[in-house]
């Protein structure tokens, strides 16, 4: 078998994303002062580059092909979130260029391991293979954990990358064993498709179970789902708010994606799905624990960003409810989560821009009493805060009460799940309260110090642009669901 | 050793080593001297390399010793004796003396064998003719895991960047922050007759 240099084709995003960080390392050299906000410039052409190749292999994908012996796979669900997380960098891309100089630690290296971060959630969405689903959780995970802690001044990012870097590398742990497990109960198999053609004779052995359950609590650490959620608030909470952003969102989309994928064919099996050892019942049991307590947590948080940490929590609970129902024969399921994925993305970025805005150097404004008197001050940020808010707790007309909607129609459909949709119907009610918080204190108090933001035309950009995606997704759901259908109805 | 294929030896070789390693491993994460802490990290990778090589993973258990036991472990050793740290009194090695000749009796007695009586036959493994050596891994490793080994140099990239990035010192940083704060109040001093409210000091969290 000889190697086909035009399946490099189908991976254009992944390649344009490592060579634009490569050229960002090397051109950082020569960067002095001033022109290192070229470097964000050029890694945002990346992601631009990136985009159009997504958009280039669109016609392409409509069936899915593999390639690399059966390493990746290039379709229409992957390439959807492809272009989620290329435009969570490039809106991290432009938020974090005036946040990096405002707080003093602008370099290139950063701009360098968003795009490489990026281009591990590209690998680990493309995976059908667990060493390529490996490589690609380390890859993502490694930049992230190096972005969490880059920030050097500040005492909150050190711990928060060092408890989010111990907690990353015990859940690889788990990811790896479980591999072996799973290597050696199936007699040699590590292609999702090989895994699926060996479970009934693998299923003899409970070190199978064992190993497909270690595989899910490292992916559980990625996404943050309670119990596995611990590292989350600190880790959140000590990053630079752009990289919160991305994190919250890129991480978390990505590591979604691959338990969709993981779940929709290696162990899709209904011999894994249902009965006491069924990963549909303890999904749905942890789906619950998650929104419940992501949002207990949040209600309790006077910190903004620890507020949104813990409501990124209560939206992985969400999520999983949409990974149960597909894992139950709900075929519009898989649609919903991808849609709820791409609303979250781009509302969660906005959030974070807006916490990211808001402070500066000396004066981080990170509580709710600090957001006084914003509304009267600046109010075209105020109302995108308000839109970014309104979306997270799933209020029409925005993105997020489609996602929801959408969300929790598809498991409306299979009747087990009803009772998980009235957990997750109260919890986000209950959510809608501490999100309005922020927008009580915005408008209806008066501020009580002046406010000096970040400021800086390229954020101004991000927030316009996320706050435009995030009406768009409200206004024509249907559009993006049917290019989220066309994928994953298959 | 395929599946089945399993006899007793190789179960005691298995139970041998991996008590073993385990019992190392102990030894690394509960002895304050960090000396015995590393030597012992040794004789774990040295056992872990008997068990790749029980499994007829060659290439791995020479690669497992030359990487970890050889180069890994020399570089710590050396750090932790540049750091010097205050020595926390080693365990006593008495018993260990008579282990120590013991072991070299044992080892003499070895070598002796070797030259007079030559190397025993190979033992005949499960494994097909070739597994585990150089050309096969090369095989497997450029065709079939061409893309793994590819797409890992990123993540070493990444992780070698990070290491950078994480590791370097921030002075500069602070430098260029006060620097900064202090143009301000130049700026505003020439805008103002008195100064405009005086930045607040750079980040009071975390700076030292």
């Amino acid at each position: 078998m000889s190697f086909d240099a035009t399946q490099l084709f189908a991976y254009a995003p992944m390649l344009i994303l490592i060579g634009m960080g490569c050229l960002i390392l090397l051109a950082e050299t020569f960067a002095q002062g001033a022109s290192r906000a070229g470097l964000a410039w050029l890694g945002i052409a990346g992601c631009v580059g990136a985009l159009i190749a997504i958009v280039a292999g669109w016609a392409g994908a409509a069936e899915p092909t593999t390639h690399f012996q059966g390493m990746l796979v290039v379709d229409r669900m992957a390439l959807f979130l492809d272009g989620t997380f290329v435009a969570a960098a490039l809106l991290t891309l432009l938020f974090a260029p005036p946040y990096l100089r405002e707080q003093g630690f602008e370099f290139g290296e950063f701009y360098a391991m968003v795009l490489f971060a990026t281009a591990g959630m590209v690998m680990v969405i493309h995976a059908t293979h667990l060493v390529s689903l490996l490589i690609g959780i380390e890859t993502m995970s490694l930049a992230a954990y190096v972005l969490t802690g880059c920030w050097r001044r500040s005492l909150r990012s050190a711990e928060g990358a060092i408890k989010y870097f111990l907690m990353g590398a015990f859940a690889t742990g788990f990811l790896v064993y479980g591999m072996a497990m799973v290597y050696g109960t199936t007699g040699g198999e590590l292609s999702y498709a090989g895994i699926a053609s060996k479970v009934p004779q693998a299923t003899k052995s409970p070190l199978f179970y064992l190993g497909e359950y270690f595989i899910l609590v490292a992916l559980g650490f990625k996404v943050a789902a309670v119990p596995f959620h611990m590292w989350a608030p600190d880790a959140y909470e000590g990053a630079p708010t752009p990289v919160t952003g991305f994190m919250a969102a890129g991480v978390k989309a990505a590591a979604f994606g691959a338990i969709v994928r993981l779940l929709g064919s290696a162990f899709a099996s209904p011999l894994l799905v249902f009965d006491f050892t069924g990963w549909a019942s303890v999904l749905a049991v942890l789906a619950a624990a998650t929104m419940t307590l992501g949002n207990l947590a949040a209600i309790r948080q006077d910190n903004v960003k620890r507020l949104l940490a813990y409501s990124s929590i209560s939206h992985a609970g969400y999520l999983l409810i949409g990974v149960v129902a597909s894992g139950l024969g709900v075929a519009s399921a898989k649609p919903a989560v991808l849609f709820y994925l791409a609303s979250y993305t781009f509302t969660t970025l906005g959030a974070f821009g807006v916490v990211a805005w808001i402070g500066n150097r000396s004066d981080e404004r990170l509580y709710v009493d600090d957001w006084a008197g914003v509304g009267t001050a600046r109010p075209a940020v105020a109302l995108a805060m308000t839109l970014f808010l309104l979306s997270l707790g799933g209020v029409p007309p925005t993105g997020g009460f489609f996602g929801k909607f959408y969300l929790f129609r598809a498991a409306m459909e299979s009747p087990q799940l009803h009772w998980l949709v009235v957990v997750a119907v109260v919890n986000s009610m209950v959510s809608v309260y501490y999100y309005l918080r922020v927008v009580v204190s915005m408008y209806f108090r008066d501020s009580t110090r002046a406010l000096a933001p970040t400021e800086g035309a390229t954020m101004r950009l991000g927030l316009l642009l996320t706050a435009i995606a995030v009406v768009l997704l409200g206004i024509f759901p249907g559009t993006v669901v049917e290019w989220a259908g066309s994928i994953a109805l298959k | 050793m395929s599946a089945g294929g399993a006899t007793t030896v190789d179960m005691v070789v298995f139970g041998v080593l991996a008590t073993l390693t385990t019992f190392f491993a102990l030894f690394t994460i509960t002895r304050r001297n960090p000396v015995t802490a590393v030597m012992s990290l040794v004789a774990t990778f040295f056992c872990l390399a008997g068990i790749y090589a029980s499994l007829s993973a060659h290439f791995l258990a020479v690669i497992q010793v030359l990487v970890y036991a050889g180069a890994i472990m020399v570089l710590f050793i050396f750090v932790i004796m540049i750091l010097n740290r205050e020595e926390v009194a080693p365990f006593s090695l008495r018993p260990l003396r008579v282990l120590g000749v013991l072991a070299g009796v044992y080892l003499l007695v070895k070598i002796i064998d070797v030259v007079t009586v030559g190397l025993p036959e190979a033992v005949p493994g499960a494994a097909p003719d070739g597994f585990g050596t150089v050309a096969a891994i090369g095989d497997v490793l450029f065709r079939d895991f061409l893309y793994p080994f590819e797409s890992i140099s990123v993540l070493l990239l990444v992780a070698i960047v990070g290491g950078v990035v994480v590791s370097r010192s921030h002075q500069k940083e602070v430098a260029a922050v006060e620097a900064h704060d202090y143009r301000h109040q130049i700026e505003e001093l020439a805008h103002h007759d008195y100064p405009g409210e005086p930045p607040a000091p750079a980040a009071p969290e975390g700076y030292h």
